[in-house]
């Protein structure tokens, strides 16, 4: 069984598997969605194309048809078919699409993906949990497909996980709360698994990534200002073989806060998040341990005390989960943009 | 055919006094006993007759081969209208404008029977159709197995057969696998002016 296509976590991901320590696999630039409308976040009712890029090793050509899955869900540290998929995004098989034979990198076709009211996040929190496996089942077979559990991008090549929220903190706002879930291991498990779910705040130099800066631009809160004008931006989004934003970012300028017409450059905040907290059975921890029946589902919330009070201060931390052996098994990236009162 | 036995020898005594012990003539010991031996020899033969019976009654019959032929019957798997198949009278389609479709039926098959092949029959304008068929273990969670499938990327009509070919898998085994068929279509266009119908899918096994 050939094992050549993959998803990449990073820019310079070459398809070595497992994916080092440490490493947050699930900002990956290989995985956004498509707008036809504009912003890049989930809007109900407007539709956003889950777009996907894969790669591929050992040489660019591929004459097996590659079948792609896809699962959107709300903010869920390992997602995948059974972590609670939104119905509109299909349910438990996701969605599907597939790249013919041909040259690689190859940008898959949109997967439809129109948000209903009940699944988007609280105003003001602009996130996207997207799942993606890749397989072949024929010719040259490689990777799975899969119809239940959760995708392992640190083992699997074939899996990738995009998991980032905006969240808006309008001045003069001290604490945000962040929702999220933790799947337990699967219905029907011989046994309850422990999870160590943690909050780890970003330091100023590793804040405002490319792939996050994207981000940013394809939220409503977010805009470039003194860029030039990229030929992408005449090309319909689904004709991209990257975001748009990606484009945009090209052509220079400044990313500012929205909504506002004095523009606020958008900046890495001096000071480190510290108090930072996750509660759960009453406590409030950095570190939480979990012990989920098999096939529940634990809602959990992350807490944030934001230091700094300067506007277009931008400050990231990563949620994560953890086997007891300390796998990282998946993450969410949380992005806290210090707003005008008005947001 | 009967299988029967007539012994030919048969022993007349001798007299005391009367008859001469000798080893020659008609009633001389050699005589008598080359008629026991040849008696042996027939018993022999007779025997051979019966094992040879009892090895025939015994063998298994040839496999005979069976198949089901079902009119696809797609329970949707998608939560998404625009991602299921929908149905006529005896195919499932899908609309032209559907860029996907997903779906799968249940397939009853008889304990100890061995799948030979899955023969697909329908036609479709674009797109590449799957239709796979699997076994998974009862268990919520275990992992599917493909036991035999198609993928047919052509386009017009297709009447495709596909034999089943890994051996730890085609006994079919009622008792721990349930087995179904998945039907896929991805890729098509949402321009074409025709989608995919599937008419018949046929299923061949060996009892």
């Amino acid at each position: 069984m050939a094992g050549n296509l993959y998803i990449k976590y990073g820019a310079s991901d070459m398809g070595t598997r497992p994916i080092p320590a440490n490493t947050p696999f699930w900002t990956t630039p290989s995985i956004w969605l498509g707008s036809t409308q504009g912003d890049t976040t989930a809007v109900v009712g407007q539709d956003k194309p889950i777009m996907v890029t894969v790669d591929r090793m050992n040489g660019s050509t591929e004459t097996g048809v590659a079948s792609i899955q896809a699962w959107v869900t709300k903010s869920t540290t390992q997602p995948g078919p059974s972590g609670a998929v939104l119905g509109s995004a299909g349910g438990i098989p996701g969605l599907s699409t597939g790249l013919n034979p041909g040259a690689y990198p190859m940008t898959a076709s949109g997967m439809d993906w129109t948000p209903a009211a009940t699944e988007v996040d609280s105003p003001g929190v602009f996130h996207h949990c997207v799942a993606v496996n890749v397989y072949i089942l024929f010719g040259d077979p490689e990777g799975a497909e899969l119809k239940n559990g959760y995708i392992d991008p640190v083992n699997d090549q074939h899996h990738g996980q995009l998991n980032i929220s905006i969240v808006a903190a309008p001045m003069p706002q001290k604490m945000i709360r962040f929702p999220f879930r933790v799947p337990a291991s699967l219905l029907g498990a011989q046994r309850t698994q422990e999870w160590v779910i943690r909050v780890d705040p970003l330091g100023p130099d590793t804040v405002l990534s490319d792939v996050i800066k994207e981000q940013l631009l394809g939220s409503p809160l977010i805009e470039l200002v003194g860029a030039k004008p990229v030929p992408e931006m005449s090309v319909p989004a689904r004709c991209l073989n990257e975001p748009i934003q990606r484009a945009m970012l090209r052509g220079g300028g400044e990313l500012v806060l929205a909504k506002s017409e004095k523009k606020t450059p958008v900046f890495a905040a001096e000071r480190e998040l510290r108090d930072i907290r996750i509660l759960a059975g009453g406590t409030a921890k950095s570190e939480q341990i979990v012990k989920p029946q098999p096939g529940a589902i634990v809602p959990m919330v992350a807490e944030v005390e934001l230091p700094d009070d300067r506007l277009g201060a931008v400050y990231e931390f990563d949620i994560t989960q953890t086997a007891a052996g300390g796998h990282v098994v998946g993450g969410i990236r949380v992005v806290v943009v210090r707003g005008h009162h008005w947001w | 055919m009967s299988i029967t036995y007539t012994p030919q020898f048969s022993h007349q005594d001798w007299v005391d006094n009367v008859d001469r012990v000798q080893a020659g003539g008609d009633s001389g010991f050699n005589v008598r006993f080359h008629g026991i031996e040849g008696e042996f020899s027939t018993l022999t033969t007779v025997v051979k007759e019966i094992s040879d019976a009892i090895d025939t009654l015994s063998a298994a019959p040839p496999a005979k081969t069976f198949t089901t032929a079902l009119t696809p019957a797609l329970t949707p798997t998608s939560t998404l209208a625009a991602n299921q198949w929908q149905h006529v009278d005896g195919a499932a389609v899908m609309p032209p404008g559907q860029t996907t479709a997903q779906g799968m039926m249940g397939l009853q098959l008889p304990s100890g029977g061995t799948i030979t092949t899955l023969r697909i029959v329908g036609t479709k304008a674009t797109g590449t159709l799957q239709v796979l068929m699997y076994r998974q273990l009862f268990a919520t969670g275990s992992g599917a197995e493909l036991v035999v499938g198609h993928q047919i990327t052509a386009t017009g009509p297709f009447d495709a057969m596909n034999a089943a070919t890994d051996p730890t898998k085609t006994k079919v085994d009622n008792t721990q696998y349930r087995y179904y068929v998945a039907v896929h279509l991805i890729l098509a266009s949402n321009t074409a002016l025709q989608g995919a119908e599937l008419d018949a899918i046929v299923v061949a096994y060996t009892v």
